[in-house]
């Protein structure tokens, strides 16, 4: 660099973050809040669950996946002061009833020859849910105002991906009957069905704009 | 899914074998330990070098390092079903029977801990030739990890029972050290720390939970003395150079227990030691 | 078969069953090789969990000496274990016939070999007793060898050979003692 008094434009040329995004503060805060509900009801049911399986396998993974669920937890408790929630627990809270609903459908499985269960309604359906809840908040809001969030987002996002990826490959090693695939199918659509009337993990709006708004969008 | 399990409910695979608690209190054979305190030879090695089951001298050395290890595994298993359920059992609030959020993160990170002693676990049982569940399985450890007031549970837990895995790790890293056996070594010492972890995160939580309210850690560490007491085996565990597993000063100390403490273990210990002497003396007299 | 006695014939600390020893000694000492003639003692002391033992006599009556715990069921305490029976009374029965055979005739006394010495000859048992069919438990074997020759490929290669020897003599075991402590690492 010749002369440091030379002026450089603010952003790299390389660099393409944008101001605009989709989330206000109060609506960013409004989803960090449920996303830190809902992880705070999966790492619970995971480590309840560890005693109930029998599975040595599936036992020491679902104690190691409770603590990366546990830790999102606290991103994201931690992240609520920083939207201006000065009160975390005010705003950990479901998007709704039905999510309610869906989490208690989801840990009711209880006995020992249920492990099928107990993965399918976390791997299956609640995972793949964050993800794409996850993914759509990351890319819609704004890179450059709530990069704090989108840090955390990532951070959770690496865990998820890894975490779905070990919680399928031991449902499909536990898959060996006909009547087992048929169990994990039902099992799944009962709860998926739950998860729609939701709306998602953050309810109507997790992975996109509601109808009416979409509509105000587009008039 | 229920709220507090019960021990009966843990879920294994067919390899495990449980034996009930009573069932190691009506086995009346002498342990080298009682022998030496029936025949009043107790602490006699003091100052000479300390030869128990676990010197490597010993000829039974490497099959009781393999019985430990398996008693350490399923404790594992165990520790890490108690930290589970913690997580399960309990709202999340400042309420009586509520845990802090901070303490709920905790107990899911021990989840964690305890996992990869599993995963540990596993693979030393394979590095000394062990099966898995070759060796019955008490569930007294989850037993403590039941009670139904979450702070007596980390306390009985994370005070009593994970301080004994720091005096039972200290000896199987002793014994993997003048064994030679550097895998041995090496996982002891790695669990190890995170067991001093687990004990201080007991200890910060007994005294922020019950700051305002010395009763509940009078009960707190009065169900921690009963567990450390019930878990000396019959002096299994204890402060003089002929126990099998000496308690392990100075990791306790970075774990946050003052000398006092420790103290007051030693002579749980010795208490232990010598009701069964009585208990074994007594039968037979009347035999 | 040989005739095998058991002492206690009534168990009192523990649960075992003096029949069914004396049945488990019989048909190894038939498969090992002793004689219809043969008488064999098992006397076993009950009262403590550990699993020493000891051969009194090599001669008829062949005598031996078992604690309690070297025959115990490890999954479920004070019960008889069928697989520790076998393979702790089958050592001992093929230690002495080892002694009979005249290929042990410079093995020092029982209460003279050094620990390494005793576990390099109990591997050759424990191989003897898998080839008859027994689960010896291999990977305990191998762990409890190299306890006492180290943790080395020198001291498994060692353990290979003298698992799969079936007429072993002194000399292999005198010999692969001093082939590990030759690279056995220092403490």
């Amino acid at each position: 660099m010749a002369d440091p008094k030379k002026p450089r434009a603010p952003f790299a040329p390389w660099d393409r973050r944008e101001l605009p995004g989709s989330f206000s503060v109060e609506e960013s805060a409004r989803r960090v809040g449920n996303y830190k509900w809902i992880e705070m009801k999966l790492f619970e049911a995971l480590g309840g669950w560890v005693a109930t399986v029998p599975e040595l396998d599936v036992k020491m993974r679902l104690g190691t996946h409770c603590y990366h669920h546990a830790w999102h937890a606290e991103l994201w408790h931690k992240r609520l002061p920083e939207l201006r929630e000065m009160n975390p627990d005010r705003l950990t809270q479901p998007a709704n009833d039905e999510l309610v609903a869906f989490v208690d459908a989801m840990t009711e499985p209880e006995a020992p020859e249920l492990t099928i269960e107990k993965l399918v309604g976390v791997y299956r359906v609640l995972i793949p849910h964050k993800i794409a809840a996850y993914t759509y908040h990351l890319n819609n809001t704004s890179t450059i105002t709530d990069a704090p969030t989108m840090r955390s987002l990532r951070f959770a996002l690496a865990d998820e991906y890894d975490d779905w990826r070990d919680g399928e490959m031991l449902i499909q090693s536990l898959l060996e009957t006909d009547d087992e695939v048929r169990r994990a199918a039902d099992h799944q659509a009962r709860l998926e069905t739950l998860m729609i009337r939701a709306g998602g993990i953050a309810g109507p709006g997790s992975i996109g704009p509601v109808e009416s708004r979409l509509q105000e969008a587009t008039a | 899914m229920k709220k507090l399990m019960r021990s009966d409910d843990l879920a294994r695979d067919g390899r495990f074998k449980r034996v009930e608690v009573q069932e190691r209190f009506l086995d009346r054979r002498m342990t080298p330990r009682m022998r030496e305190a029936v025949e009043g030879r107790v602490g006699q090695s003091e100052g000479k070098k300390r030869r128990t089951e676990f010197s490597p001298e010993h000829p039974d050395a490497p099959d009781r390092a393999r019985a430990l290890m398996h008693g350490i595994f399923v404790g594992e298993i165990q520790a890490l079903e108690g930290a589970g359920r913690t997580c399960w059992d309990f709202e999340t609030g400042a309420g009586q029977d509520d845990v802090p959020f901070a303490m709920k993160l905790d107990m899911a990170r021990q989840c964690w801990d305890e996992a990869r002693h599993c995963e540990i676990s596993v693979k030393l049982s394979d590095h000394m030739g062990t099966e898995i569940g070759e060796f019955a399985e008490s569930a007294f450890l989850f037993e403590a990890a039941c009670n139904p007031d979450p702070i007596l549970r980390l306390t009985g837990v994370n005070r009593a029972l994970e301080g004994l895995a720091i005096d039972v790790f200290n000896t199987m890293k002793e014994f993997g050290d003048t064994s030679g056996d550097p895998v041995l070594e090496f996982c002891e010492d790695w669990m190890l720390a995170d067991e001093v972890t687990h004990v201080k995160m007991g200890s910060d939580w007994l005294k922020r939970v019950t700051e305002n309210d010395p009763e509940r850690r009078q009960r707190a560490l009065e169900f921690q003395r009963v567990v450390d007491k019930l878990f000396s085996g019959g002096g299994f565990r204890g402060d003089d150079e002929s126990s099998p597993v000496k308690l392990a000063r100075r990791f306790r100390e970075l774990a946050g227990f003052d000398s006092g403490e420790i103290d007051e273990i030693a002579e749980l210990s010795k208490q232990a030691l010598e009701e069964a002497t009585a208990r074994f003396n007594a039968e037979a007299a009347s035999a | 078969m040989a005739t095998v006695s058991v002492t206690p014939q009534q168990f009192t600390f523990v649960m075992y069953d003096a029949g069914r020893i004396a049945e488990i000694a019989s048909t190894l000492a038939d498969q090992l090789g002793f004689g219809a003639d043969e008488v064999i003692e098992i006397d076993i002391d009950e009262k403590t969990p550990l699993a020493r033992t000891r051969i009194d006599s090599l001669e008829s009556p062949v005598k031996l000496f078992v604690e309690g715990g070297a025959l115990e069921d490890s999954q479920t305490p004070r019960h008889l274990g069928e697989r520790a029976s076998a393979t702790s009374i089958g050592r001992l029965l093929l230690r002495v016939l080892d002694r009979r055979s005249g290929r042990f005739a410079d093995a020092p006394a029982e209460d003279q070999l050094t620990l390494p010495q005793v576990v390099a000859w109990d591997t050759t048992a424990m191989g003897r007793l898998s080839a008859l069919g027994y689960d010896a438990q291999e990977p305990r074997r191998r762990y409890a060898f190299r306890n006492r020759h180290g943790f080395t490929d020198t001291a498994d290669q060692v353990f290979d050979r003298l698992w799969a020897s079936d007429e072993p003599t002194w000399a292999d075991v005198a010999a692969a003692c001093e082939e590990t402590a030759r690279v056995i690492q220092p403490a």
